[in-house]
Parts: structure tokens; C-alpha cells; sequence
């Protein structure tokens, strides 16, 4: 018989599972290798010490405690489901990490816009006032014969609006990251304006409610343009909004500094506009801001500033009495 | 008179083994008994199946964990998921073999729980270079093993050999030495397939007895 052999039968050996005619054999190698004796005399002392292991008791309350662990379990079932075991606690813990760190960067984003807006306001502030309008620049029709004006740039927005914007602009909404949008509050600036819209009597009325004295002085000298008001509200069976001027005239601000009008809403039962929403390169605000207050009275403005990183801008003029 | 002899052996084994068998299926249909009853709400017959099996589990449970209070809770913890999951028994397997299941499952999952995790590492940092008997030594627990093993020294190292060894081959010479478990049983009990058995539990006895050479 060979080592080999030998060796795999050594447990039923030492068992005396075999038949004679092997434990015989073994018994007969083993006298003979001392590798292998000395193999089965570790093997024998490795089964003895486990045939030797204490089998100890568990505790008197074992089953008590059973009892009083299921009883607990069932009372707090949800809290132990959610926080044990370990392998469902950490992807809990992971998904909680997580859903807090988008909960905060949630509530900083706005608050990191409106600061950089406050702190553009302050910086603004001082150069603003140092700054003079050059209403002029923005108008080359000047104030002279606007509705005449008014009615060619009427139809070149509205083809403008209906025909595809320009390259430039085109290109600048393509490479944008987002837009920002401002909302600015306006009311018609009368003294820089020589040629008033029509229906002055319900402006000047308005204006003088609202406590504007320069409305007043100007009333007699926007009386003469009626005639050319009533002639384009005869245009046809919906009458022209009675600010259509002033609005070509943001119209035509925008254009000069590569933007355009986006937007007109226009209530017909006042026949004045009421808000107006023009898109321009963000790096024009400020020009067009200075154009913008030639004619009209900002008296409100949200958020104070572009957004730094805006490449373009919605600006979206609501127009008050 | 030796064939005489020969055949009055396999006789005595085979009595012993059907003798053996028959214990088994006469335990194994009072335990669908009492499944049965607990499962028409009779909670008597849960505890009656706790009071059978609680030392087979207990030792196995500080067999394996070789710590007497963690037994204690994880023997505790097998009895509960038993409580809970008896009505999904579909008597496919033995009583027994699922019962192994869940415990040798329960002591694993407390090995890899962070509790553990931070008691070796400790014991680690004390003994960074040993793993020999001085660092097996080490235990932080009420109950102490070295007052098990005191009448037999053996015992005592071949327990903290098994125990030195990696925790998948240390449970499956416990099945398979100590529990004197077949193959096939603890291939179901493990989840491993039979070849794996094999394979993983001879490396493990290599293992054994390079560690136990030095002491015997």
C-alpha cells in the first residue's frame, strides 16, 4: 500500500471504519513509514482534542430572552428595519449624505446670485451717477417726425420678429450657457421726450394723479400731434398701440446693440403696451440700460445686474402708468 | 473465520447506521410536527423546537465566534429569525440543515459587523506582527475560553488555530470536523458549491497543520 493510499484512510482508521483486511494493511504500513506515523499520530491528536471540545450550556434564560427580544422587535420593527443590519444602514447613510448635500446647494445657489446682484448694485452705483445719458445715440431717427419713423420700424420689427434672427445673435444663443432675465419697471420719461404718444389727455391725467409735475407742463405741447395719432389709429380694424413709438424706440435700442425684441403684450383696452421683453448680449446691458433711461424712468429694477457668467439676457420691461 | 468476522462488522454498521438513520427521520418528522403546530399559532411548539436545538446552535454559534456572550446573542438572533421566517419553511430541506443555515449566516454577518471589524483591528494594532498563540489570546469578552479548554490543552490550540483561520474556511471545519457534517450538507448549509467544499477545506487543514505543528 502506498502513502497516498495510506493517508486517505488514516481518519477511518483511527475510527476503525475499515474492513480488517485494511486496518490490517494500514497497520502494517504504518510500522514501516515514519512520515506516515507520524502523520496518523498528528491526525489522532488533532481528532481526539475536537472529540475532546467542552459542549457548553447557554445561559438559564435563554429562552426568556428569546421571548422578550421578539416582543421588543415587534414594538420597534420600522426603526430596526431602517438602522439594521450594517448592509442596509450604510447605503441609508449614504443616500441621507447625499440628499443633504443637494438640499444645500439648492438653498446656496439663489443666495450666491442675489449677493453677486447686491454687490454689482453697489459697484454700479457710483459710476452710474457719474455717467450722463446719451439718449441721441440710440435714437438716429431723433425725436423729430416719429410717427412716420414709427411706422417703418413697426414693420421692419414685426418682419424681423417672423424672419429668423440675426447670425450674430443666432450664434450667441448657441453658445450660451443660460440666460439671465431682469425685470425692470418703466414709466415714460415726458421730458426727454418732444413727441408724445397719443391719447396724452389719459396720460396727462394719469401722470398728474400720480404726482408727476413735469406731465402737466408738457400737456400743450404733445397737444398738436393728434392728428397724426388719430391717422394711425385709423390703420386699420385694430388700432396701433398708442405707445407703439416709444416701444420701437426700445425696439430699435436693442437692435442698434445686437439684440431684438423676443416678446410685445399689448392690452387692448387701455391700447398700451404692457410689457415688452427684449434679449441682447449681456456685455450691452449696460448700454442699453443708459439708452433705456433717455426716455424712460426706471423705478424698479430685479436683480440689480446681470448674472456674471449670463452671455445673453432677457430683459423684461413692464410698462406703468 | 476472518470473512465471518468481516461480515459481522459490516453488520454492526449497517445496524448502527440504520439505527442512526431512523433516530434522524424520527426527529426530523417531530420537527415538521412542531413547524406545523406553530404555524396553526401554537407558540408552545416554537419553544419546544428552541429548548431542542439550543445547544446545537449555542456551540456552534462559539464555535465559530469563539466568544461566549456573542454566542449567546447570535444563538438568540438565529431563534428570532426562525420566529420570523418559519412560515416561508417549505419543508424541502431538513429542519436541521436550515436551522445551520440561518445561525452559520447570523455568525457571519456579526464577524463582518463593524463592532468586530473594530475588535480585530484592535487586537491588530496591539500585536502588528504576530499571529501566533500570544495574539490569539487576546479577547475582550466576560466569559473567558481558556476556562472551557482547561482540562484539555489540545483542545484549547486546536480551537484557537480554527479560529486563527480566515472566517470562510474557519466555518467550514467547524461543520465539517466538529459538527462531523457531510459534504453535501454543508455545501447546502453554506451555499458553496460541493467542489468549493472540498477545495477550501483542504486548503484550510493545510493551514491547520502548519499552525498546529508548532505547538503539538
Amino acid at each position: 500500500m502506498r502513502c497516498r493510499h495510506v493517508n486517505i484512510l488514516l481518519a477511518d482508521y483511527r475510527d476503525k471504519n475499515l474492513s480488517s483486511q485494511d486496518m490490517a494493511s494500514v497497520k502494517e504500513h504504518l510500522a514501516q513509514c515514519a512520515g506516515c506515523r507520524e502523520e496518523y499520530q498528528f491526525l489522532k491528536k488533532y481528532r481526539n482534542g475536537i472529540d475532546a471540545f467542552p459542549v457548553l450550556d447557554p445561559p438559564d434564560n435563554f429562552l426568556e430572552k428569546i421571548h422578550e427580544r421578539i416582543t421588543a422587535g415587534e414594538r420597534r420593527g420600522l426603526i430596526r428595519k431602517l438602522f439594521y443590519p450594517l448592509k442596509i444602514k450604510l447605503p441609508l447613510e449614504a443616500a441621507g449624505v447625499l440628499a443633504l448635500t443637494l438640499i444645500i446647494a439648492f438653498i446656496y445657489r439663489p443666495f450666491a446670485v442675489n449677493r453677486m446682484a447686491y454687490r454689482a448694485e453697489e459697484t454700479a452705483a457710483p459710476a452710474a451717477s457719474t455717467v450722463q445719458p446719451e439718449p441721441k445715440k440710440t435714437h438716429p431717427e431723433g425725436d423729430f417726425d416719429r410717427s412716420t419713423a414709427t411706422v417703418k420700424r413697426d414693420d421692419e420689427i414685426r418682419a424681423k420678429e417672423r424672419a429668423p434672427a440675426p447670425h450674430v445673435a443666432e450664434s450667441a444663443v448657441r453658445e450660451e450657457p443660460y440666460k439671465a432675465e431682469i425685470t425692470l419697471a418703466l414709466r415714460l420719461n415726458r421730458v426727454s421726450i418732444n413727441v408724445p404718444s397719443v391719447g396724452e389727455s389719459f396720460q396727462a391725467k394719469n401722470l398728474t394723479e400720480a404726482g408727476e409735475p413735469r406731465a402737466a407742463s408738457e400737456k400743450d405741447a404733445t397737444s398738436d400731434k393728434k392728428e397724426k395719432s388719430s391717422a394711425e389709429l385709423s390703420r386699420g380694424p385694430f388700432p396701433a398701440p398708442r405707445d407703439q413709438p416709444e416701444v420701437d424706440g426700445i425696439a430699435a435700442l436693442a437692435k442698434s446693440l445686437a439684440g431684438k425684441v423676443v416678446k410685445t403684450t399689448y392690452d387692448e383696452k387701455t391700447g398700451f403696451h404692457r410689457q415688452v421683453i427684449v434679449e441682447i448680449p449681456a456685455r450691452n446691458y449696460d448700454q442699453f440700460l443708459t439708452g433705456l433711461r433717455a426716455d424712460w424712468i426706471v423705478h424698479k429694477q430685479s436683480p440689480a445686474g446681470p448674472h456674471p457668467r449670463a452671455r445673453r439676457m432677457q430683459i423684461i420691461m413692464n410698462f406703468s402708468e | 473465520m476472518l470473512k465471518r468476522i468481516n461480515a459481522d462488522l459490516s453488520y454492526g454498521e449497517s445496524c448502527l447506521m440504520s439505527r442512526n438513520t431512523n433516530i434522524s427521520n424520527r426527529s426530523q418528522q417531530e420537527d415538521d410536527v412542531l413547524i406545523k403546530s406553530f404555524l396553526t399559532d401554537n407558540i408552545n411548539a416554537f419553544d419546544r423546537l428552541v429548548i431542542k436545538y439550543q445547544n446545537l446552535v449555542f456551540n456552534l454559534c462559539f464555535r465559530i465566534l469563539g466568544d461566549y456572550d456573542e454566542a449567546d446573542d447570535c444563538a438568540q438572533e438565529t431563534f428570532i429569525k426562525v420566529y420570523k421566517n418559519l412560515k416561508k419553511f417549505r419543508f424541502q430541506s431538513s429542519f436541521t440543515t436550515w436551522l445551520y443555515r440561518i445561525a452559520v449566516n447570523t455568525c457571519r454577518n456579526k464577524i463582518a459587523s463593524a463592532g468586530n471589524r473594530m475588535k480585530k483591528k484592535t487586537m491588530r494594532i496591539d500585536n502588528p506582527s504576530e499571529h501566533n498563540r500570544e495574539s490569539l489570546e487576546l479577547h475582550d469578552c466576560s466569559f473567558n475560553p481558556d476556562d472551557v479548554f482547561e482540562k484539555n490543552e489540545d483542545s484549547r490550540l486546536i480551537h484557537q488555530a480554527i479560529e486563527s483561520l480566515p472566517d470562510h474556511l474557519g466555518i467550514l471545519v467547524v461543520l465539517r470536523d466538529i459538527e462531523g457534517k457531510a459534504y453535501e450538507d454543508i455545501s447546502e448549509i453554506t451555499g458553496v458549491t460541493l467542489g468549493t467544499v472540498k477545495s477550501r477545506l483542504a486548503r484550510a487543514r493545510h493551514l491547520l497543520r502548519v499552525r498546529l505543528r508548532e505547538v503539538f
